[in-house]
């Protein structure tokens, strides 16, 4: 009798929970502020122009050396950015080197690809998902 | 009977070879899938104890309430590999359900849910924030009513124990020649825990009891495991309430001349990781880690003889062996 | 404009039957280890819960529509991997889940490491991330809905 009371309990109180399940595509877990996704160039907010220069840090600290940039020697700006994300291990490495905070990890984790050639990301793509970097409003 | 082994061989300890030291640790933190940050924390605790940096008090903290935090979620696998070889269904959702908010934590903290790579040389990658630590005393209030309900489906089960007791059972002397560690060899009535007899952090600021079992069977090794993780649950809560305020990482002189076997050990869920380093000018010349699934291993092939076909795969997931540590 | 033969029309009917049924009941096998393994387990588990998709988790390879192949695959483990692709049907989908199982991951300079599993049998979707999140493994089960649409 007792455990069919207790049963009764736990039922009733569970009807009224929200459940435990995630319904994925129609709504999802929040992503923790830290937490490494894909790789993102970020945008300046006045310009909208991509805030990398081409210093090169990002590409000695890569573990696996996955970064290429090229820069035009006249400009000194940047022309293309690869990142190949195939072999990517989202260690973050690029990002704490970034002194400019150019490159984040953003939190896009849907990059599900049928080619293999596009896991090869070039500028365009890493400034798909870009936002504008945030800035102060009040200048001190 | 003979284990045949190398269907995951990756050779981490060869590629490592020639890299810088920073650069190491997403490297090897993917040899122990269940807890990586245990891996990382060997490695650093050695590099600190040969050039004798001081690591900041609040880091200590936050590496041992991450630590802690990973055991829970290794032993809470565990559990869901033997209520799959058991053939409980709903036991296996449960712990699924539990493992799920420990891994949300660490991914708060450290921004990845199974390979961290949040331990540096000298302290830690980020400083945690109030809101982490309010959400982890908020889930640490339930989760002990939790984890009694996870006993209740294992122990006060009679189907389940009367399957468990005396299955697999473990000699001490082939077990201490065979030099096996952790869990399984506490199961025997060992008190062995690197934890206690050589306190590598700040593991002795806390109280906290070394649970032991008496025959070696697989119960028992079940039972150490569930009391182990209300021994790190107390852990844990009290160094919450510890946690002082302060930097978290000095950046001392690493000198580049060479130098060898530099050694150190750290108990991680499996039982005793140790890594064997040596440096020049600056790289790694040469790392080898020695895992403690590889002398499970071993261990399982004694203690399986003898006993029925269709309880093989029971005695395997009552070991709790991690297979990506036995190939390396 | 001419009519178009009987039997043909229902050869369509008969197709979009087929899709639809292969909408509903998706049936995977996983060949997984390491870190992404655990992740596929998060995936089984009550919060991301992939059978309200429809995703079957079977144990033997001839009845699998989706071949999902996750972790280090080792030069011994060629064998056994060309093997499973023999015995599954004549379509199906691969799906090579995580860095390593796409190109070798942070091991490809090991001598004991293939470069992926698309070294020895072509793969449809790929899903990087070392490990990648539950929801990016459920997102490729649904891109490999889209197909049947």
């Amino acid at each position: 009798m007792k455990g069919i009371l207790r049963s009764l309990i736990t039922v009733t109180r569970n009807t009224f929970k929200r459940p435990v399940t995630v319904l994925y595509p129609h709504d999802r877990i929040m992503v923790p502020y830290n937490s490494r996704g894909s790789i993102q160039l970020m945008v300046d907010p006045d310009t909208r122009k991509i805030l990398c220069d081409g210093c090169g840090q990002c590409e000695k600290s890569c573990p696996l050396k996955l970064i290429s940039i090229e820069v035009d020697i006249n400009n000194k700006k940047l022309k293309s950015f690869y990142i190949d994300i195939s072999r990517c291990m989202f260690c973050g490495f690029c990002e704490e080197a970034c002194t400019k905070k150019a490159l984040k990890m953003s939190f896009n984790y849907e990059l599900t690809e049928k080619d293999f050639s596009a896991l090869k990301y070039d500028i365009k793509k890493l400034t798909k998902h870009a936002r504008p970097k945030l800035r102060k409003f009040w200048k001190t | 009977m003979n284990p045949d082994f190398g269907y995951l061989r990756t050779g981490v300890e060869k590629i490592i070879e020639g890299i810088e030291i920073d650069n190491v640790i997403p490297f090897i933190n993917r040899v122990d899938n269940s807890s990586a940050i245990s891996v990382e924390l060997v490695y650093c605790i050695a590099l600190e104890n040969y050039f004798k940096i001081e690591v900041p008090i609040r880091a200590k903290f936050i590496r041992v309430i991450l630590s802690e935090l990973s055991r829970i979620s290794s032993h809470i696998l565990f559990l869901t590999k033997l209520a799959n070889a058991l053939g409980m269904n709903m036991p296996l959702h449960y712990c699924l359900r539990e493992r799920e908010e420990i891994l949300h934590l660490i991914e708060v903290a450290t921004g990845s849910r199974l390979t961290p790579n949040f331990v540096r040389i000298g302290g830690i990658k980020s400083d945690l924030s109030k809101q982490f630590f309010d959400k982890l005393k908020e889930i640490l209030k339930g989760f002990r009513k939790k984890v009694h309900e996870l006993r209740v489906f294992f122990l006060e089960n009679e189907l389940v124990v009367n399957k468990l007791n005396n299955l697999g059972v473990l000699v001490k002397e082939d077990a201490i020649k065979l030099a096996i560690s952790g869990p399984n060899l506490r199961a025997l009535g060992v008190s062995q825990d690197i934890r206690k007899n050589d306190n590598y952090e700040i593991y002795d600021e806390f109280n906290f009891k070394v649970p032991i079992g008496d025959r070696g069977d697989s119960l028992d090794r079940c039972m150490v495991r569930i009391e182990e993780i209300e021994q790190s649950i107390s852990i844990i809560s009290q160094a919450l309430y510890k946690v002082p305020e302060g930097k978290i990482r000095t950046y001392g002189e690493v000198n580049t001349q060479l130098m060898e076997n530099i050694y150190s050990h750290v108990e991680c869920p499996h039982g005793e990781l140790g890594m064997n380093i040596s440096v020049s000018e600056g790289r790694i010349a040469k790392l080898s880690i020695k895992g403690p699934s590889y002398n499970n291993l071993f261990a399982f092939s004694k203690a399986v003889i003898g006993e029925k076909l269709e309880d093989i795969e029971l005695i395997l997931a009552s070991f709790d062996i991690c297979v990506c540590e036995v190939d390396k | 404009m001419l009519d178009r033969p009987k039997h043909l029309r229902k050869i369509k009917f008969l197709n979009r039957l087929k899709n639809w049924v292969k909408l509903t009941s998706i049936n995977v096998y996983c060949f997984s280890s390491g870190c992404c393994g655990d992740e596929i387990l998060a995936t089984y588990g009550p919060v991301y819960d992939l059978e309200r998709l429809g995703v079957n988790f079977v144990s033997s390879p001839e009845r699998a529509d989706v071949l999902m192949i996750a972790g280090t695959i080792t030069k011994e483990m060629k064998p056994i991997l060309e093997d499973l692709y023999n015995n599954t049907e004549d379509k199906k989908v691969v799906i090579a889940v995580g860095s390593c199982a796409i190109n070798g991951g942070p091991f490809y300079k090991s001598d004991y490491i293939l470069n992926g599993v698309k070294e020895i049998f072509n793969v449809d979707l790929y899903v990087p991330g070392c490990p990648p999140r539950p929801e990016a493994i459920i997102y490729s089960i649904l891109r490999y809905k889209e197909r049947f649409k």
